[in-house]
């Protein structure tokens, strides 16, 4: 009987986990000069586990690119100019998975100093 | 009245036809980076005049600079703030401030640590029921106001500090910027208010950084009677009460800054500002101006 639970639950597992879609978006930081410039991120896209109905690819909520079962072969090339968010959504715009696009910046942010410098007194 | 009318006068034409030479901020002094600090040390001459009878002026020796800036939260010379916008043409933060009105009261003053003076007024404690009958002594003080009945602040009870809390706006046009502020007395000391409006305007010149401001301030009969009223607090002589009563204060100030090196630079202050014409008659003014000026030279580490 144990082994009988034993064998059951392994079976059951490694179905819960093959079902589990996963994603690998690579890269998925871009570096920009400074603040307000544009970059340009070319990253790929490695799926596992995705689910047999076509599925589509956003950028902030705008559509990018679909494709049956998230085989998105080429590169995909986008312009940011602030950390973005790009998801996953099925046909009925059930999000499936997710992920932050972060901006980095070569020169670092500027900010105005509120007070004048020197009138501590 | 006129005199506050004329001066918001000057500073809606002084706005309008300044040059365009405003300068970006990652150029001046004024710029900070982001999670860093500012910290600088100014060492020259310089002196500000203290309005009240027997107030020893503060010499200004020593100037620190000590601000750093997060992403949004920020301490700057004395202030501590979040600010909750900060767009190209639009900025709002909250802070919390200490209370400079009682900078001329204190010997616990930075100023006066880093700079004492000899004979400060921290060293004659006088008593609040002797007020002093001299009147004042140093003749060539312009604006004066002679035989007014005067009072030591040596011989009146101790003006405490105050923090405020405060909400400030700005808006940065294409050649200045304004600022709208209100605070509140948070620490119940006064219970007093204080509305700021100033213009700021930068140049450039060469290397030369040039900045200029132009406020006024009202400020509470709160405020001000805390600070400059006398009551049997102070003497039990009536004849010295006066109550404060709110008023305008308007002020001018004019910054140059000439790099030298990476790290140093000279650095030359000068500021005028006005008292409410509604204190003029508290026996505890002198002068109804402060005026401050510096020269030296700084260090930026």
């Amino acid at each position: 009987m144990r082994a009988v639970v034993i064998i059951a639950g392994i079976i059951f597992c490694s179905k819960v986990s093959a079902k589990t879609p996963e994603w690998t978006i690579q890269p998925n930081i871009c570096v920009a000069q400074r603040v307000g410039d544009e970059c340009l991120l070319t990253f790929t896209i490695e799926t596992q586990n995705m689910p047999s109905e076509p599925l589509c690819l956003y950028l902030d909520g705008e559509l990018l690119a679909c494709s049956q079962q998230a085989y998105f072969y080429n590169a995909t090339s986008i312009l940011i100019k602030k950390n973005a968010l790009i998801e996953l959504k099925n046909k009925a715009q059930e999000t499936i998975l997710s992920k932050k696009l972060q901006i980095k910046y070569i020169e670092p942010q500027q900010r105005r100093r509120i007070r004048p410098p020197w009138s501590l007194f | 009245m006129y005199t506050v009318l004329w001066f918001f006068r000057l500073l809606i034409l002084l706005s309008m036809f300044v040059s365009s030479t405003i300068l970006a901020c990652s150029e001046d002094d004024t710029c900070i980076e982001e999670s860093s600090w500012h910290l600088g040390i100014a060492i020259g001459i310089g002196v500000k005049t203290n309005p009240l009878v027997d107030g020893e002026d503060i010499p200004l020796v020593i100037l620190p600079d000590i601000a750093w800036y997060g992403e949004k939260a920020y301490f700057d010379n004395g202030e501590l703030g979040y600010q909750w916008l900060s767009q190209p043409n639009f900025a709002f933060e909250t802070f919390l401030t200490l209370d400079r009105e009682s900078t001329f009261f204190s010997f616990l003053h930075p100023a006066n640590i880093l700079a004492p003076t000899q004979g400060s007024s921290i060293a004659s404690p006088g008593s609040p029921d002797k007020p002093d009958f001299s009147g004042p002594t140093d003749s060539d003080k312009e604006d004066i106001l002679i035989n007014q009945r005067s009072l030591s602040i040596n011989d009146i009870a101790t003006r405490k500090w105050a923090i405020h809390g405060g909400l400030r706006g700005h808006y940065f046009s294409t050649v200045g910027e304004w600022q709208l502020a209100l605070l509140q007395d948070i620490s119940d000391v006064h219970k007093g208010q204080l509305v700021a409006l100033q213009y700021s305007q930068k140049w450039l010149w060469r290397d030369v950084q040039m900045r200029l401001r132009l406020g006024a301030d009202w400020k509470s009969a709160r405020l001000l009677d805390y600070y400059y009223g006398v009551s049997k607090r102070d003497t039990t002589l009536s004849e010295y009460y006066f109550d404060g009563q709110s008023g305008w204060q308007t002020y001018l100030s004019f910054n140059v800054l000439k790099p030298i090196n990476e790290n140093w630079s000279w650095l030359a202050k000068m500021s005028y500002r006005r008292l409410p014409n509604s204190l003029t008659d508290s026996p505890l003014i002198e002068q109804n101006s402060i005026s401050s000026v510096f020269l030296g030279v700084a260090y930026r580490f």
